[in-house]
C-alpha cells in the first residue's frame, strides 16, 4: 500500500483489531463533524489520557480535509498546542463560514502578529472570487457568533479577509 | 533505552482519576496549586465540549447523546511546557515539546503525587493513564508505511491500493487484563508538500478500576513507561530509528 498527501475530502480509512471490537466502546471517539470528544455515558471519565495535542490535530486535520490552506504550519501547530480552545474555535468559525459561503470559498490558517511582544493571534482568512458589500456583512455576522467565546480563552482569533483570489 | 536527537514526543500525560466515592470539593485545585505554585505559578481556566452518549448503541452515534462542557483548571510552570490539569476527581501532569527525559518528568510526577497524597484523602483509583503523543514528520512526498511503521493498515488486494490518510489502531492487554495499551497511528496535516505527518498514540492504562493501590501506583506508572517504551521501539523500523537520529 502507497500512503501520500493530497488535498482530499476522502474519508479515512479505519483498521481496528477485530477481536477488541468489545473494547471499542472504551476508545475516544472524534466525531468528524464537530470538535468533541465521543464518550460513553456510563465512562465518561475513564476512557483515554487527556492530552492537548491530539485536540490540536484533529483539528488541523479537519483543515487539511477542506482544503484550506494552513500557512507556516509548524508556528500555527506551536500557536494552537498554547491555546487549543482557539483550536476548537476556529473550526467551529470555519463550519459557520461553510454555512454563509458557496463552495467557491477558501481559507487561510495562519498566524498573525501585531509587532508587539505577545500579540501573536491565529488568524483566518477567508478568500472569494468576487468581493461584494455582502462579503464583509457576512464576515462581521459570523464575528458576532464567536466573539463572546473569545472571553474566557487565553489566546485571540480572527476571521477576516486580504480580499486576495482563492489560490 | 534508546534515545534520539530528533524526539517525536509533542506531549507526554500522567493521569490520575479518582473513585466515584472520592470525597472532592471545589477548593482542591486551589490546594493543590498552593502546593505546587513554587513549579507551577501561572493559573488558567480551561474548558471543552464532550458529547456524553447515554445510549446502547456501540458505534458513534449522536441519538441519545448530550453535551456537557467541562471546566478544568490548569498550572503551567514558568516556560509554559508543563502543566498540572485538574478537574473534578481528576489529575494530570502533561509535559509537552521538548520532552527531556523519563527521569525528569517522573521526578514530576513523584512531585505531584505526593502533593495529591496530601490533599486528597484516596485509596486507590478508577484509572491510571501514561499516554506519549509522537508527531513524526518524514520528509518524503509518497511513503509506503511498511518502511517505516510496524503497525499500518492492511489493504487488500481488491482494494485501491493509494490512500491519502489512515486511522490505524489496536488495543494491547497486559497484567491478565488488568492493564491495556491503546495504540493508534493516524496521518495528519503535514508542514509543507513534500512532508508526510503521522501521530504515533500510546495510551497505556489502568483498565481494571481499584486494582493498583495508592502506595503501587509509583511503581504502576514505572512499569507502564517501560511497556509503553517497548510499544514505541515495536511500532517503528529502523529507517524510522535513522530520521529520529538515536544517540550512541
Amino acid at each position: 500500500m502507497r500512503s501520500s498527501y493530497k488535498e482530499s475530502t476522502a474519508s479515512n480509512a479505519f483498521v481496528w483489531n477485530p477481536s477488541a471490537e468489545e473494547r471499542t466502546k472504551k476508545v475516544l471517539f472524534i466525531v468528524d463533524s464537530c470538535s468533541m470528544d465521543f464518550r460513553d455515558a456510563n465512562e465518561e471519565d475513564s476512557l483515554a489520557t487527556s492530552v492537548e495535542s491530539i485536540r490540536v490535530e484533529e483539528v488541523l486535520n479537519y483543515f487539511r480535509d477542506i482544503k484550506a490552506i494552513i500557512e507556516e504550519p509548524s508556528k500555527v501547530r506551536r500557536y494552537l498546542y498554547r491555546h487549543p480552545e482557539i483550536a476548537e474555535l476556529s473550526r467551529f468559525v470555519a463550519e459557520q463560514v461553510s454555512r454563509h459561503f458557496d463552495s467557491s470559498v477558501q481559507l487561510c490558517l495562519c498566524i498573525s502578529d501585531d509587532d508587539e511582544p505577545d500579540s501573536e493571534y491565529l488568524a483566518l482568512f477567508l478568500r472569494v472570487p468576487n468581493y461584494d458589500d455582502s462579503v464583509m456583512d457576512r464576515i462581521r455576522k459570523i464575528r458576532e457568533s464567536y466573539y463572546d467565546l473569545l472571553n474566557d480563552m487565553t489566546g485571540w482569533f480572527l476571521l477576516t479577509t486580504d480580499f486576495s483570489s482563492p489560490r | 533505552m534508546v534515545k534520539y536527537n530528533n524526539s517525536p514526543i509533542i506531549e507526554a500525560a500522567c493521569e490520575f482519576l479518582f473513585a466515584g466515592e472520592t470525597e472532592w470539593d471545589s477548593a482542591i485545585p486551589g490546594l493543590i496549586y498552593s502546593e505546587a505554585k513554587e513549579f507551577f505559578p501561572n493559573r488558567e481556566q480551561r474548558s471543552r465540549n464532550v458529547i456524553i452518549n447515554s445510549s446502547q448503541q456501540k458505534a458513534p452515534s449522536l441519538e441519545g447523546a448530550e453535551i456537557k462542557r467541562k471546566e478544568y483548571t490548569i498550572f503551567l510552570n514558568q516556560d509554559k511546557t508543563m502543566f498540572i490539569k485538574v478537574s473534578e476527581r481528576s489529575l494530570s501532569i502533561n509535559q509537552s515539546s521538548p520532552y527531556s527525559t523519563w527521569d525528569e518528568f517522573k521526578k514530576y510526577i513523584e512531585y505531584i503525587f505526593n502533593i495529591t497524597n496530601k490533599v486528597i484523602k484516596f485509596d486507590s483509583f478508577q484509572r491510571i493513564g501514561l499516554r506519549y503523543v509522537n508527531l513524526i514528520n518524514i520528509r518524503e512526498k509518497e511513503i509506503d508505511p511498511k518502511s517505516y511503521f510496524e503497525l499500518y493498515p492492511s489493504v487488500g488486494e481488491r482494494l485501491p491500493q493509494e490512500t491519502v490518510s489512515f486511522i490505524t489502531g489496536c488495543i494491547f492487554p497486559f497484567s491478565n487484563e488488568r492493564d491495556a495499551c491503546r495504540v493508534q497511528l493516524v496521518t495528519r496535516a503535514p508542514l509543507d508538500e513534500n512532508t508526510m505527518s503521522y501521530t504515533l498514540d500510546i495510551d497505556y492504562s489502568l483498565v481494571k478500576p481499584r486494582s493498583v493501590l495508592a502506595d503501587q501506583t509509583l511503581n504502576w506508572i514505572e512499569n507502564a513507561h517501560n511497556e509503553v517504551e517497548k510499544i514505541f521501539e515495536g511500532c517503528i523500523t529502523d529507517a524510522l530509528r535513522e530520521v529520529f537520529g538515536e544517540v550512541k
